[in-house]
């Protein structure tokens, strides 16, 4: 099987789709680029270079390159899925959501309920999300309570290139607002990643390591670092269950629940400040449904609740570390 | 006096890197044969028996239990009872000057190419050498070429081996027509033409046994010899829509582990790995269509029928036709002998289930070894 980074299967994904369905569309800043400047049209391809290649292909219809203004964009693409198109609207920096969220959330988000199943609102907003970059408070956040919080929307978090690719075709031939969180730390990340289309269901977790003593549920960027915490305290005999939901809404809280009441211990990883992050959201939904499985108190592994520090020093601790999550797992296997 | 004879870490399948040692079966001391099952080896996608490569006594466990050691890696010396330790000492000293990448390589790897057959782009894989009438391996419903790994290496030292992913499978496309035995027996006789392979030995598993009954039925000329491994269709057999169902239903590796267990003996050899590439086929768009339509076919009574109908013809061929089965495959059944016309011959496997080519590689390689070089 090939071997690709989770930028080109995030490419992959959207120029099979493009070919697929002539409805489906990318719009956002510099998705295409170039324009008015010397070098070719439309060769960025998005500030990281995610939509590398597609102007070229499909050409300044489908690839449109917007003015600075997300909610022109948000509003634009909204308006696209209500009248048949399927946008992929980009936004450059998840930070950036702030300008445009009513289009997301009270716009979007709603159309199919307040217009009585009438309308549907195919549309993918997708954005570059987290710390590591040394990018400062503004540009380093991922924001993914503040989506899945919403009724409406979906809201996806690929931890590798395999199921970035799976997760995008799936979300651009979902009929519903999705938000695709792309872990701007795993950009350079390699992996198997099929040619072929392939998609893989919201709602599902992966089990990516199974264990018996403990259950770390994480998400997006934090997926690696607890991995190869997993399998470096597997040396000392500690067997540990990971969990990567794939999608904070759905939840596949069944896996979790049954995790649980096999390990009875969890701790939760989450790269979110500790108010109304996943790593609250989940801790309750065990507390409440599987309260007689658990041996210990529930610990969550965050950021501290302050903005991501622009010191770079400050900044790698800022994030879950792995030594912050296998003290976190040594603390709760030794309660009492 | 013998030479020192290295056991190395084999390499199975395309992608292994390492393996995991999972028992020595035989004490260092004892006197081993070759083709002896040695010891037990684990890998990231299953656990299976290596078996001794040459004769002697096992005079060194270099890696024992546990270890975890490189595709290629030394991991043990036969010789004769004789040979002082200094010399043992001196040949272990000298192969670890080779790199394991260099051992690695001489391991027969198939060759992945994609070809236009039959209106289809289909996937095959190629080893061994370019002399000689060449080996065809088609793999069984909801596999692929990769299914075959433990029997490249023993025949692609002797031949040249081709497997083919059929359509619907692998990387081929995924457009099975009405998925019929025909539908699929043209594709894999179009790739022959395509690859200008007039004559072959067909060996099939399962589905992949009865495509290859139905090309040898249809097309008399082109097969040296057939042999089938737990083929589908056979009088006596009977295929269990609990297994094609549970594959096609289940959408999670917890689910879908226990049907995937139905194909073996031991229900441990299936690893989260084995479970996993399954699962990431299925989500490849047109497979479940493509598993639906020909779940459908196998169960219904064309094919099987029509096949039946021409076991007698296929009976005269010189050398007849081999099947390779278990008495306890949970997926086809088992062949009934006394209905097959005379010309068949079932050689029995023990402990194995429907997979033998797998669960009992060494076995069935001899047997295929020496049909195919007779």
């Amino acid at each position: 099987m090939p071997k690709k980074t989770y930028l080109q299967a995030i490419n992959d994904a959207m120029r099979s789709e493009m070919r697929r369905d002539e409805r489906v569309i990318v719009i956002g800043e510099d998705v295409a680029g170039g324009q008015g400047s010397s070098g070719e049209v439309g060769g960025v391809g998005s500030v990281f270079g995610q939509m590398q290649g597609l102007y070229k292909e499909f050409g300044p219809e489908r690839v449109i390159d917007t003015p600075i203004s997300e909610s022109a964009i948000m509003g634009a693409a909204a308006g696209a899925a209500l009248t048949g198109l399927r946008p992929v609207a980009e936004l450059m920096f998840v930070d950036f959501v702030g300008v445009c969220f009513d289009q997301i959330y009270n716009q979007a988000a709603k159309f199919r309920y307040m217009f009585g199943g009438h309308a549907n609102t195919p549309m993918v907003i997708r954005a570059a999300a987290g710390a590591g970059f040394r990018a400062a408070a503004q540009h380093s956040q991922t924001l993914h309570p503040l989506f899945t919080m919403v009724p409406g929307l979906k809201v996806v978090m690929p931890s590798n290139p395999y199921d970035a690719k799976g997760l995008l075709i799936e979300a651009i031939r979902d009929d519903d607002p999705v938000i695709f969180l792309e872990s701007k730390s795993l950009y350079g990340m390699e992996g198997d990643v099929p040619d072929e289309a392939y998609r893989i269901p919201f709602g599902e977790a992966n089990v990516a390591r199974e264990g018996e003593d403990i259950t770390l549920v994480a998400f997006g960027a934090m997926v690696p670092r607890t991995l190869a915490v997993a399998v470096a305290l597997a040396k000392e005999g500690i067997d540990a269950e990971v969990i990567d939901p794939r999608t904070t809404s759905p939840l596949d809280e069944e896996t979790i629940l049954e995790s649980i009441r096999r390990t009875g211990r969890l701790v939760v990883i989450d790269e979110s400040p500790p108010r109304c992050s996943m790593a609250a959201d989940i801790a309750a939904l065990v507390a409440e449904k599987a309260f007689g499985s658990l041996k210990a108190p529930i610990l969550k592994v965050t950021c501290p609740h302050t903005p991501v520090p622009f010191s770079p020093v400050l900044e790698d601790a800022y994030v879950p570390t792995p030594g912050r999550i296998e003290e976190a797992i040594r603390t709760v296997l030794a309660y009492p | 006096m013998n030479a020192i004879v290295p056991i190395n870490m084999p390499k199975w399948g395309l992608s292994m890197e390492e393996g995991t040692i999972v028992e020595w079966l035989k004490p260092q001391g004892a006197i081993i044969q070759e083709g002896q099952e040695l010891l037990e080896i684990e890998t990231a996608k299953i656990v299976n028996v290596a078996e001794a490569p040459g004769s002697g006594v096992l005079r060194r466990i270099i890696a024992e239990a546990g270890a975890v050691v490189p595709v290629g890696s030394l991991i043990g010396l036969l010789a004769d009872a004789d040979t002082s330790e200094k010399e043992l000492d001196a040949f272990a000293d000298k192969f670890a000057e080779l790199s394991a990448v260099e051992t690695a390589e001489v391991a027969p790897i198939l060759e992945l190419s994609m070809i236009e057959a039959d209106g289809r782009v289909l996937q095959i894989g190629r080893a061994g050498p370019d002399e000689g009438t060449p080996v065809v391996l088609v793999h069984g419903w909801a596999a692929d070429l990769k299914s075959w790994q433990f029997n490249l290496e023993a025949l692609a030292r002797l031949l040249p081996v081709y497997a083919i992913d059929l359509p619907g499978h692998g990387g081929s496309s995924k457009d099975v027509g009405e998925g019929s035995l025909a539908n699929l027996a043209n594709a894999l006789g179009a790739t022959l033409d395509t690859l200008g392979l007039q004559r072959v030995h067909l060996i099939g598993h399962s589905l992949g046994g009865a495509v290859a009954a139905r090309l040898a039925a249809d097309r008399p000329e082109i097969a040296e010899t057939l042999t089938l491994i737990a083929p589908a269709h056979m009088p006596g057999g009977q295929i269990s829509d609990e297994f094609l169902d549970g594959v096609i239903s289940a959408g999670r590796a917890r689910s879908l582990k226990p049907f995937l267990q139905m194909l073996v003996a031991d229900p441990a050899s299936v690893t989260r790995e084995m479970v996993e590439d399954v699962l990431k086929y299925k989500r490849i768009d047109g497979v479940d269509k493509a598993l639906s339509v020909t779940r459908h076919r196998l169960l219904g009574d064309a094919d099987r029928v029509a096949l039946q109908a021409d076991l007698a013809a296929l009976a005269q061929r010189p050398g007849g036709v081999l099947i390779i089965a278990s008495k306890n495959d949970r997926i086809v059944g088992r062949p009934d002998e006394s209905a097959l016309p005379p010309g068949f011959q079932v050689r029995w496997i023990e402990a194995a289930g429907h997979l033998p080519h797998l669960e009992r590689a060494g076995e069935v390689n001899a047997i295929l070894i020496e049909r195919v070089c007779r």
